[in-house]
């Protein structure tokens, strides 16, 4: 049972992250449609319509029992949706974890920073988790130092679809952080 | 083929040649008892002394077989031991691997980068190696940083010890850079 019934959000200087919206489709089908923003998220595979479907319907399903999800990321100054942030179960591990990608043309301004830390401080102080993880393809320097920057520890290489049945079989590095609260 | 019994590499700020037994009290001081310098080769705990008599013993038989190793890194200016660095077989892969540690009152001041350049050049035009290779712990983003810079390309995950009977049983990344010249 949610704790509380605002809708998910994270609120930083620049973004504003909140769940899916209709009007969104168009933006997310782009992110996952391109070659280069997958390279990491999932090696070697587009996503198809279905695949689509299948996320976002995942994620509005979350934002209703968990109270939080991996939502669209939006820049303020311009409404933008300019990439994918927030918090959701990971698989059956029965662990939270926080995410973030960033749509190519908004590489390197420190976004992804942002997102990490808000999604940080919402799970610690507003969702009270004892620990938060995150995942990430071995060859993601950028988002490791990205999880080194906010305090996360690295744990290992795990097996993705032994966390999650919907990952791919592939090794990934899994990063830990808990509560100091 | 005869094997150089001499490694000296040299680059701006930097030479790079091997262990003297006069290096051993700064070698434990600043690189075997420090956490941090140990963070990825042995989280963070130092190595014992028979296993520092192996290192420096394996360094020698790399040098006698193969014409190269890891040896000191050597500051120009005032002759000072600030790190270690070199190039050594992998005796599973059979690839040979560049190795850099600089000592961390050092660090900040492209050192590591420096000493990884001129290696890479000594190992294409000196001993005109076909490829070179380097590993690191995933985390070790200091130390990929490096390798990226060099221009070596990421090929993967995986064990260590599958590379060298040395290492332990833990998944590392491996970067990858082919001769040019050869």
């Amino acid at each position: 049972m949610p704790l509380h019934t605002a809708p998910f959000r994270l609120d930083t200087s620049r973004l504003l992250i909140r769940p899916w919206q209709a009007e969104d489709r168009v933006a997310f089908s782009r992110f996952v449609g391109d070659t280069e923003m997958m390279r990491y998220i999932s090696p070697g595979t587009l996503w198809d319509d279905a695949r689509i479907n299948a996320t976002l319907d995942r994620q509005a399903r979350q934002v209703a029992e968990h109270d939080c999800c991996f939502a669209a990321a939006t820049l303020k100054e311009t409404g933008a949706v300019i990439g994918v942030g927030g918090i959701q179960p990971l698989g059956e591990t029965g662990e939270y974890e926080i995410g973030w990608w960033i749509w190519k043309e908004y590489w390197n301004r420190g976004l992804a920073s942002e997102i990490a830390g808000a999604a940080k401080r919402h799970a610690f102080e507003s969702m009270r988790l004892p620990r938060v993880v995150a995942i990430v393809h071995p060859d993601n320097t950028a988002s490791i130092r990205v999880m080194q920057k906010i305090g996360m520890r690295y744990e290992g290489l795990r097996n993705a679809r032994q966390l999650a049945a919907r990952l791919q079989d592939i090794d990934v590095a899994y990063y830990s952080l808990d509560n100091p609260g | 083929m005869s094997i150089p019994t001499r490694f000296e590499v040299e680059s701006p700020r930097l030479f790079i040649r091997p262990w003297r037994p006069e290096d051993r009290p700064v070698f434990m001081q600043r690189f075997v008892n420090d956490p941090d310098m140990m963070l990825y080769i042995n989280d963070s705990r130092p190595w014992e002394e028979a296993k520092v008599d192996a290192y420096f013993d394996r360094q020698r038989k790399f040098l006698g077989a193969c014409g190269c190793c890891v040896g000191a890194v050597v500051l120009k200016e005032g002759q000072m031991v600030v790190g270690g660095a070199g190039i050594q077989p992998q005796d599973l892969s059979g690839d040979f691997e560049f190795a850099w540690s600089i000592w961390k009152e050092h660090w900040g001041r492209g050192l590591a980068t420096e000493a990884a350049a001129a290696l890479k050049d000594y190992a294409f035009r000196a001993m005109r190696l076909q490829r070179i290779v380097a590993i690191a712990d995933v985390p070790n983003l200091a130390s990929i940083r490096i390798m990226q810079k060099i221009g070596m390309r990421h090929d993967g995950v995986m064990n260590a010890h599958d590379l060298a009977e040395r290492y332990p049983d833990v998944q590392v990344v491996r970067y990858i850079l082919d001769n040019p010249l050869v």
